[in-house]
């Protein structure tokens, strides 16, 4: 309701000012215009995330550093700190980066942002940019019309960037006229009183416009035609680097704690910074003067100077929060520590990881991984073998001969328990977040779906297996007990086999050796028949064991064929490309017949 | 860098396809470079492996690697 009534007074107020006041107007469309570049520009950059972004993330998590370094390169190459904000969050919440290496590259598009002040500040008010701004826009437009990928994500970028310039063109124009009817430097407050007041305006107007960015350039061209003061200016600078905070709050909140705890400390770094900043403004203002002075800006270039203050108090902010950075994420997970989530509760999908198609697509991963990590003590416990067993590296067929004791467990309820809902959540998160994506990425969320279930296969067919299997390992009959043995230590192989395939999933030849389980899956498969009909024909086992083996091993085959096929999709942890080349020269099933028949025929 | 390598850099950049199949062939001569260790490193673990089960399964290995060897090799040339 309160959201309503504030939306339909801005509104209101909006409309009042244009009938009053054209210059006005033009001022506002500036802004509008302005933010429209802005969403265009992100846009665009959008399209190059995929894979690049995400390879630079990786390389940037080892080191404080090199996280601030592409905080600040990224945003001055997107002029947009909001979007790498979302973007960081959504990285974070999809397990992609940690804590620290999040708030480094928070506090880095901290001081990116502050090229756009130098860029407004030395290009948008000395030459006519709106000039720059028509053909930019004419060759985005016809850039987007294409079908190529790359050529829309370029048309995008050009007719943002053609939107900004054309937006700055019209605030300009709207404060020189506004200048000659009214003059706004009347209401100018002079001392603390006045850095106050207008640092929350400064807040207050990046608040609404959720873009530090759009509050810079109104303050700039407010500026460059003397409507505001030079000290108000940079009270409002300071307001508009808390408010940015706001866009990272509120990107935050369907995150999971990582990215709460994120925005958390994005809010901290401002505030801190604007403590500094409003505290110290007369001595940082003089520190401005003299860097103006050795860089050769001109004494009254207030809009150029104002770009030098709003780099210069986001560097003190930075160089005051750095070395608390580690202590700052510490501080952070004691006060938002990570609610344990309910084995069937999802721990990677939430809206965050929607944001961007490739984060999306591995939070689907992660998640699946964290259903087969539910699947897996149910498998294990289905075959009355334990999972750490399973992981250790002992040896398998000695924990199985030494005991035999059945493991009670109720396989259906064990599935509804932490399977079936998790399982239903994935599934949910696909056919919602495949709304933008590209085909191909659509493929590889299918991919992931299939994997999901082909783990619920699975455990269908362990349970099948699992009433014969409780009854023949305690079997007095010794020819069917050692028959189940060998299922039990045949799949309890394949567990840790997937297990260290998957711990050594960066390694891209490492998704092949599952071709070698393949092989051993229809070799075992080959053997057990050969053995069956032996087992038959010397009346070792009766003929009710016999169809509970057959029927047995065949669900055996399949729980790994299931969990092969899931480890395919699951397990690679390289990029796109180096995925489909796996997937490329993984061997067919005629493949591995080939070379079957010529171990059998040598 | 001189103005037409510029230009074919771009234009391949640009090129969704061609760009496609050049980071599928860089994908697949790392793959092979990585196959290539294995195999050697397989044939090591062979000749020194006493047990013949488990003789038989690194050679079991050694024919899925040079199986997977000869496909990155004939999927290259039909590229």
């Amino acid at each position: 309701m309160f959201k309503k009534i504030i939306f339909y007074t801005i509104l209101f107020v909006l409309a009042y000012g244009f009938w009053i006041s054209p210059d006005f107007k033009e001022i506002s469309a500036g802004v509008a215009i302005f933010l429209f570049g802005m969403l265009s520009l992100e846009e665009g950059f959008k399209t190059f995330t995929g894979g690049l972004l995400e390879k630079l993330l990786r390389k940037t998590t080892d080191g404080t550093w090199k996280s601030l370094s592409f905080g600040i390169v990224s945003t001055t190459v997107m002029q947009s700190s909001s979007l790498v904000s979302v973007i960081t969050i959504s990285f974070l919440s999809a397990g992609l980066i940690g804590l620290t290496a999040g708030i480094g590259i928070i506090f880095g598009a901290n001081l990116g942002t502050t090229t756009g002040a130098w860029l407004i500040a030395g290009l948008g008010m000395k030459v006519k940019i709106s000039a720059y701004a028509m053909p930019m826009l004419v060759f985005g437009i016809i850039g987007i019309f294409q079908k190529s990928r790359n050529l829309r994500g370029i048309g995008y970028i050009l007719a943002g960037l053609g939107f900004l310039f054309l937006g700055i063109h019209h605030m300009k124009e709207g404060f020189e006229a506004f200048r000659d009817t009214i003059d706004l430097t009347a209401f100018a407050v002079e001392g603390y009183p006045g850095i106050l007041l207008f640092t929350l305006i400064g807040v207050a107007a990046t608040v609404i416009m959720q873009s530090s960015h759009a509050t810079l350039v109104i303050i700039i061209t407010a500026l460059a035609s003397q409507q505001i003061t030079y000290e108000n200016a940079l009270a409002l600078a300071i307001g508009a680097n808390i408010g940015t905070t706001i866009t990272a709050i509120i990107g935050s909140m369907s995150a999971n704690v990582q990215g709460k705890r994120l925005a958390a400390a994005h809010l901290v770094f401002n505030m801190v910074t604007a403590i500094i900043a409003i505290g110290f403004i007369y001595q940082i203002a003089d520190s401005v003067d003299w860097i103006s002075s050795v860089v050769g800006i001109a004494e009254d270039d207030y809009t150029l100077k104002l770009a030098v203050f709003h780099s210069v108090f986001n560097t003190i902010g930075i160089v005051a929060m750095l070395p608390f950075i580690k202590r700052l994420a510490d501080t952070l997970h004691s006060m938002m520590p990570e609610k344990l989530a309910a084995k069937e509760q999802p721990m990677y999908l939430n809206e965050s990881a929607e944001e961007l198609p490739d984060t999306a697509i591995e939070a689907v991963r992660k998640e699946t991984l964290h259903l087969y990590d539910n699947a897996f003590a149910i498998i294990a416990h289905g075959l009355s073998l334990h999972r750490d067993d399973i992981l250790s590296d002992r040896d398998l067929e000695a924990i199985i001969y030494e005991s035999n004791k059945v493991i009670e467990i109720d396989l259906d309820q064990e599935y509804e328990a932490s399977v079936k809902g998790l399982y239903a959540e994935i599934v949910r998160f696909i056919s919602r977040s495949q709304v933008s994506m590209e085909p191909a990425q659509v493929d590889e969320l299918f991919a992931l779906r299939a994997a999901g279930r082909d783990i619920v296969e699975a455990i269908k067919d362990t349970k099948h297996m699992h009433k014969n299997m409780s009854q023949f390992i305690v079997s007095e009959n010794s020819y069917i007990r050692d028959e189940y043995n060998k299922i039990r230590l045949r799949l309890g192989h394949l567990m840790r086999n997937l297990a260290i395939i998957r711990e050594e999933g960066d390694d891209p030849s490492m998704i092949l050796s599952l071709d070698n389980l393949k092989l051993e899956m229809e070799q075992n498969d080959t053997t057990v028949n050969g053995m069956l009909e032996s087992l038959i024909r010397d009346e070792k086992i009766s003929a009710q064991m016999a169809t509970s083996l057959m029927n047995d091993a065949n669900y055996a085959y399949d729980v790994t064929k299931n969990l092969i096929r899931m480890g395919e999709a699951l397990f690679a942890t390289s990029d796109f490309d180096m995925k489909q080349a796996e997937r490329d020269i993984a061997l067919t099933d005629d493949e591995l017949a080939d070379i079957l028949n010529e171990e059998s025929g040598s | 860098m001189k103005t037409p390598k510029l230009l074919k850099l771009s234009k391949e950049a640009l090129n969704d396809e061609k760009s496609k199949i050049y980071r599928k062939k860089s994908c697949l001569k790392e793959l092979q470079l990585k196959l290539k260790k294995k195999h050697k490193k397989l044939k090591e673990k062979t000749q020194n492996e006493k047990d013949s089960k488990e003789q038989k399964k690194l050679e079991n290995e050694i024919k899925i690697v040079t199986a997977q060897r000869r496909k990155i090799i004939k999927v290259l040339k039909s590229l």
